[in-house]
């Protein structure tokens, strides 16, 4: 069965009405993750620009593939999305490498409602940088009209982990970038958060994108005096709906890629969720059986019905996202190594989601020899 | 992360110029941020002294080395938070309620509270606020405050374990904090007022009463409550508010107003009331109460009296126990009059704060890891870091507070004496001079408006001639040199007038507004409403809104001690306010709001203040210098509770501003 994880960003003050809907179509099981909207608003003292952060809640959880369309519409209409600056929306397509972790999937009732336009060429992007920087590399999404990024926050776990104590003196705290947007678009964006976030410099971070399946973007990058009809960005998506497609907006030519260079390819997305405290431990296991490194972050889950079989019903629990890019074929030798300290037994209720990545970039030492 | 297949297990070797080269920085950054934090209100102090009350600073070298150790201790103090005590609590608060029953978490609970009042005596700052306090005018606050401190500290201990108690059941079961604050507010504003028009003994303990809640919770307790909240309320957590795990630190300000105030009414049957006459107070069967033995009270008499009253209370004793009790009094005059202040050794002083940071950190630490190790049976993670951690926390302090002691409190006291000369005459007692070849002929005598007669004469310093009252006993007739404390004064407006006194109120409100800015226990909160709010809610905004309201805060209590107004018209009405806005306030808001009311009054706001408000008190005569700290704690709420409705007008008329009638949803599907 093809699966998809639909991940949601909304206003805080939205919430609670998209998990309602959400419990109303039969999603039991989602995590949520306390996140940021910068956008930039106009005026201020000397009447220039600033980033205000707004508080968001990032909500995500599996489907099965055919109802993604469906939940996804579900979300934009019950958030009113479709008006500017209120949240985004979208899926991709992921997959469930252990066995027990089928429960996790919702078993959605979405029969006859409705699917309302949404982007089929979209792409993520997910950089991580230290604690500080996010604004700087978020910038850029905002900046270009590309989308208006949400930031979390989480620690890394690397090569600090093995310096002993030492490792006190280099910061864990990092700060996370999601953004959604176009493809064409996060060509453009990829390359400029690379520049931005100076990552082709060593220790400061690591940039990845990835595709997805169908979103509603978030596009009210600026917040000001509104002296039109309608703002830009409600002209921009009615002509995308006309048009049924995003090329008309592309301004620059991307054809060959920069060559000066070198992506990291075939990697995989390997999203670990853990009970809290065991993210460490868990980790610790998974490098030692190949995965450079991870970020991680708190969230919660959420249980909204009383129907899940381990008796957690209810009660949302305090759980870690461990979020980890390995090469593909390290995934099975890591799935074996979290196996084996219990990950996926009782004490650590552990989730493994994979998913495609189609490249990322970081600074490589130079080859020795 | 990332690089696949770039893996090594085991240990990174770094060579020793690499560890350097990384440790620079993190020391340089830890160092820099906490300058940033202290800077404003030492330069400020420094600046205010010498180019607005234009005196030199005494002692300056030793200022100056004490505050380079307050900001050497505050680095180490804040690492050791974020490395040990805070990642503990956290965890400890994470384990707890999934591993025990709630008896035993209410348990611990209370446990952790009593010792949080153990590990941070507040008595100290609380005796030096009532250092004034003279036994015959305010009894009942006298004995709590020296007999029954002992008595005291454990009746706050055990307010701030019910109130840590209460603040655990509220995470539990998601509680708003908005009906303890009416409750709690509502009832103890009531009642302290009822106490107040019942027994004129229970107007000065109202003060201590309102003063303790504000400064038990110190800079361990506070982060340590905090991250034991936070921990807790991600268990249990309610998925859409953004502030849960605070709130505690406000029960923790509130409960103990309500053991001091039981406290007071126990004791207070058995103390005298308030008597003008000293003599009579002492004759009284009751006085006996306050002090330990007999001869204690005698030996405070003496200390504290003049020997005229000392002669009445003699004279009224029974025959047959006068002669006695005579010989004594005499021989403790004897006693006093030799007797100076010794000042303690720059070892002494180090050593008495070593024990101090290793028994607030050690007696919060060791049961956490007790808790940790034997009732959640965990295992620490990184323990290194952890006890790295504990280590600087133990460190910092003991450096910080030396600092403090040396640097800060020094030049707060400085300028806490000096500071009424903007609006009247003060003495210069730390710039005493002496004129060689002094000759009794140069001396004239002025007439006063009333028909007195002052002797005064005219010296030259620099270039100037100023005229110096002339008083008989600082001429030394062998050595031909006269001595006298030069007088500054009134510098602003005359004497006791409105510009003087502007003057003074500004000043506080600065120094109010700078020291809080520095204080540890405030950037802690800060760093983790941020961390919490994902970066919306900014620590330095958080930390300008409480600093704000600080400065108002104290610039109203040095008001209350200008012009001596009674604390619960100082106090009421802004609780009144208070209490309206915060049934508006989000929950969000009113958590962080009132927590932040209660770390405001900590190791850096408290010395400076009560240094000013006895310095005020001083001059102008009042009893005691409690209720600025009230004041302290009162404003910032107001003042980030007005953030908050700002904040949260704006971000409703975002969405709102998105809800103009347009749509896209009528687009098919492609």
């Amino acid at each position: 069965m093809a699966i998809s994880r639909i991940t949601a960003g909304v206003f805080r003050s939205l919430s609670k009405d998209i998990i309602e809907a959400l419990a109303g179509i039969g999603v039991t099981r989602l995590t949520s993750l306390t996140a940021r909207s910068p956008v930039v608003e106009q005026g201020g003292l000397f009447g220039g620009t600033k980033i205000v952060d707004d508080p968001i809640d990032i909500f995500s959880f599996l489907v099965p593939s055919e109802a993604a369309d469906q939940v996804v519409s579900r979300i934009v209409t019950i958030g009113r999305l479709d008006l500017p600056g209120r949240g985004s929306v979208s899926a991709m397509d992921v997959e469930l490498p252990h066995a027990s972790n089928e429960s996790y999937i919702n078993q959605v009732n979405v029969d006859g409602l409705p699917v309302v336009h949404l982007l089929r060429d979209v792409t993520g992007i997910c950089c991580i940088v230290q604690r500080g920087q996010g604004n700087d590399v978020g910038r850029v999404a905002l900046d270009t009209g590309a989308c208006v990024p949400s930031i979390t926050y989480g620690t890394g776990l690397g090569v600090r982990d093995k310096m002993g104590l030492l490792r006190i003196a280099i910061p864990a705290e990092k700060e996370l970038i999601w953004t959604t947007t176009s493809s064409p678009d996060a060509e453009i964006l990829f390359n400029g958060m690379i520049e931005a976030g100076q990552l082709d410099e060593p220790g400061k971070g690591f940039i990845y994108m990835y595709p997805l399946r169908q979103a509603h973007l978030n596009m009210d990058v600026t917040r000001g005096i509104l002296h039109a009809a309608a703002s830009t960005e409600q002209i921009i998506v009615a002509i995308d709906g006309i048009l049924g497609s995003i090329d008309w907006r592309q301004r620059v030519y991307v054809g060959d890629a920069d060559s000066e260079r070198t992506y990291l390819t075939d990697l995989v997305d390997f999203s670990l969720i853990c009970d809290e405290g065991s993210g460490d431990e868990l980790v610790g296991a998974a490098m030692a059986a190949g995965a450079a490194g991870a970020s991680i972050a708190k969230v919660k889950q959420l249980n909204l019905a009383d129907s899940t079989s381990d008796g957690r019903a209810g009660k949302p629990v305090a759980r870690e996202a461990c979020y980890m890019i390995i090469g593909k074929e390290s995934v099975s030798r890591i799935l074996d190594a979290l196996e084996g300290v219990g990950c996926f037994n009782e004490e650590h209720s552990g989730l493994v989601v994979t998913s495609h990545t189609d490249r990322a970039f970081t600074y490589l030492p130079p080859k020795e020899g | 992360m990332g690089q696949s297949g770039q893996q090594s297990s085991g240990k990174v070797k770094v060579t020793f110029s690499q560890a350097m080269g990384m440790i620079g920085p993190y020391v340089k950054d830890r160092i820099l941020e906490q300058i940033k934090a202290v800077w404003l209100i030492i330069a400020y102090l420094i600046l205010f002294q010498t180019l607005v009350l234009g005196i030199a600073i005494f002692e300056a070298s030793v200022i100056a080395a004490g505050i380079a150790l307050v900001v050497v201790g505050l680095t180490f103090f804040m690492e050791g938070l974020v490395l040990g005590l805070m990642p503990l609590g956290e965890l400890v608060g994470v384990k707890l309620p999934q591993k025990q029953a709630l008896p035993v978490m209410l348990l611990f609970a209370l446990g952790l509270g009593f010792l949080a009042t153990l590990a941070e005596p507040a008595i100290g700052v609380l005796q030096q606020a009532g250092s004034a306090v003279k036994a015959w005018e305010a009894p009942l606050l006298f004995l709590l405050l020296n007999q029954a401190s002992d008595v005291l500290i454990y009746g706050v201990g055990t307010g701030v374990g019910i109130a840590v108690m209460f603040g655990m059941m509220r995470f539990k079961y998601g509680w708003s904090l908005k009906p303890f604050i009416y409750l709690l507010v509502g009832s103890l504003v009531v009642a302290t007022a009822v106490a107040c028009l019942y027994s004129e003994n229970f107007l000065h303990l109202a003060g201590l009463a309102w003063d303790c809640g504000a400064v038990t919770t110190g800079p361990v307790t506070v982060p340590l409550v905090l991250a034991l909240g936070i921990g807790i309320s991600r268990i249990f957590g309610d998925a859409d508010e953004g502030a849960s795990g605070f709130g505690v630190v406000t029960l923790a300000s509130l409960f103990p107003i309500i053991t001091v105030l039981l406290l007071g009414t126990y004791y207070a049957g058995s103390v005298p009331e308030p008597d003008p006459d000293p003599a009579r107070f002492f004759a009284n069967e009751r006085t006996a109460a306050l002090f330990a033995d007999e001869s204690a009270q005698l030996a405070y008499m003496v200390a504290h009296t003049d020997e005229s009253i000392q002669d009445t209370y003699l004279a009224a004793l029974p025959q047959q126990s006068r002669g006695a009790v005579t010989t004594e009094v005499a021989a403790l005059r004897e006693q006093f009059s030799g007797a100076e202040g010794s000042e303690l050794g720059m070892g002494e002083i180090l050593l008495k704060n070593l024990g101090a940071g290793v028994r607030a950190i050690g007696l919060l630490g060791i049961p956490m890891l007790l808790v940790l190790w034997l009732l959640l049976r965990e295992r620490l993670p990184r323990a290194d870091e952890t006890f790295l951690g504990l280590a600087f926390a133990i460190i910092g302090m003991a450096i910080f507070s030396v600092g403090i002691e040396l640097g800060l409190t020094k030049l707060g006291d400085q300028i806490g004496s000096k500071i009424p000369a903007a609006y009247k005459s003060v003495q210069l007692p730390d710039h005493k001079t002496v004129l060689n070849n002094f000759d009794p002929d140069v001396v004239q005598t002025a007439l006063s408006a009333g028909g007195k007669k002052e002797s005064y004469f005219v010296t030259r310093t620099d270039e100037h001639y100023k005229t110096i009252p002339y008083h008989e006993e600082g001429f030394d007739a062998e050595r031909k040199t006269y001595e006298y404390t030069p007088e500054i004064g009134p510098l602003y407006g005359n004497e006791g007038g409105l510009s003087g006194i502007l003057v003074v109120l500004i000043f506080a409100f600065i120094l109010g507004y700078g020291a809080t800015l520095a204080e540890p226990a405030l950037n802690a909160l800060g760093a983790t409403v941020e961390e919490l709010t994902v970066g919306t809610f900014k620590k330095s905004l958080l930390m300008q809104a409480v600093a704000v309201g600080v400065g108002f805060g104290i610039a109203f209590g040095v008001a209350k001690i200008m012009f001596d107004i009674p604390l619960i018209l100082m106090c009421g009405p802004p609780y009144v306010i208070l209490l309206l806005i915060t049934s508006i306030s989000t929950e969000e808001f009113v958590n962080i709001g009132w927590d932040s009311a209660g770390v405001t009054t900590g190791p850096i706001t408290v010395p400076l203040v009560l240094a000013m408000g006895l310095g005020i008190g001083g001059e102008v005569g009042v009893v005691e210098g409690f209720g600025i700290l009230s004041m302290a704690s009162v404003c910032p709420i107001l003042s980030v509770l007005c953030v908050g409705l700002a904040v949260s007008a704006k971000r409703r008329k975002t969405l709102q501003a998105g809800q103009t009638p347009s749509s896209s949803l009528d687009v098919p599907a492609t």
